[in-house]
């Protein structure tokens, strides 16, 4: 069922969205009354999603719809967890869609993007149980662990100039 | 970096400590040299009252002999004249023989004396000295003590210092990097993770 928002299913934040605008066209017995049905998209649900309701609810008007199936479904879907020194844009976020999409020929797969400007570049992400850290900060504190009597002696001849 | 609390409190115990030990050696010092002096004077009195009583006693001696002399019936007055000019020369030759022995006794009992002046200052020597010597020792005590909290000190003050070097580079690093990637870079940096992720099983 949940395929059928494929296109506006990106991230945590639009699973969270549709589940709550499950919640209020549940409530509606749209087979008895299409007036109404209207009615409530028109009001409840994004602009983005009022056509999906719209050939969701023209699909299954035979057939009672297993909304907690639909739920459930909705809450199952895996979640990559990243974290990034932007903000990214609409444009960016769908292009990492595509980008995970591609790289694990799985689809529905949600992020959770957080913005965290102390990783001052690269992602670090969670997903399936695994973190990694791909930041700059981490390359970055590495580095000067290892070189920590270099950076030392530049930080002192600095300091004396 | 300020002035550790610790070492300041350990210095000023060891000055105090030094100061205290120092005042109790002088004090005893200065109490054995005023009964050395003591002792000189007591010895000069002595010895003039040696000489005086040594003197009264030989003029009491020819005194009594010459009245032994003068009672005596048995010699004549030709004899008691001859006896008392012998007696006379006797007093003269043993004023010189009690001289030289007066001398002589004086001598002895001056390197007696001497003997035990010297005795006397030579533990009183050896008294501060070993007072000196401890003194030295619990100093060295104490600044070994302060050496040794020093040096566990300056690790950890080292340790301290590279982590804010630490903190102080990251810091500014941030603030240059931030400002030197574009979002374009920002944005290719992640995908460029995500094809990392990939290849490691991540994803």
């Amino acid at each position: 069922m949940y395929s059928d928002f494929q296109e506006i299913l990106s991230t945590v934040e639009d699973r969270n969205t549709l589940l709550e605008e499950i919640s209020v066209v549940s409530q509606v017995p749209f087979f008895t009354d299409p007036k109404k049905q209207q009615e409530v998209l028109n009001q409840s649900v994004r602009a983005e999603s009022r056509e999906m309701w719209q050939q969701f609810l023209e699909k299954h008007k035979n057939e009672e719809i297993n909304w907690s199936q639909f739920r459930q479904e909705l809450t199952s879907l895996p979640v990559l967890e990243l974290q990034v020194a932007i903000e990214p844009t609409t444009e960016f976020i769908q292009q990492l869609v595509q980008k995970v999409q591609t790289l694990t020929d799985q689809s529905g797969i949600l992020l959770q993007i957080h913005y965290q400007p102390k990783l001052l570049g690269g992602v670090s992400l969670i997903f399936d149980g695994k973190i990694k850290d791909y930041s700059i900060q981490k390359k970055l504190t590495e580095y000067l662990q290892t070189h920590a009597d270099e950076v030392q002696k530049l930080w002192a001849a600095s300091d004396q100039k | 970096m300020t002035t550790d609390l610790p070492v300041f409190f350990l210095l000023a115990f060891s000055a105090g400590l030094s100061i205290v030990i120092s005042g109790i050696t002088i004090w005893l010092y200065s109490r054995q040299h005023h009964q050395y002096v003591s002792l000189q004077a007591d010895y000069d009195r002595l010895w003039e009252r040696v000489l005086m009583h040594s003197e009264a006693m030989i003029k009491r001696a020819h005194k009594q002999a010459l009245q032994i002399i003068e009672d005596s019936e048995f010699l004549t007055a030709q004899m008691k004249q001859q006896v008392k000019e012998a007696l006379v020369e006797a007093e003269e030759n043993e004023e010189a023989e009690y001289q030289k022995t007066l001398a002589q006794i004086q001598k002895k009992i001056t390197h007696e004396s001497m003997k035990h002046l010297e005795e006397f200052s030579a533990s009183l020597l050896a008294e501060t000295k070993k007072n000196e010597q401890n003194l030295e020792k619990r100093q060295q005590a104490a600044q070994q003590e302060i050496q040794t909290y020093l040096e566990q000190r300056k690790q950890q003050i080292e340790a301290e210092l590279k982590s804010h070097i630490f903190s102080i580079i990251q810091s500014v690093l941030q603030k240059v990097t931030g400002q030197l990637l574009s979002q374009e870079q920002h944005e290719q940096l992640i995908l460029d993770a995500l094809q990392q992720a990939k290849e490691e099983h991540v994803l």
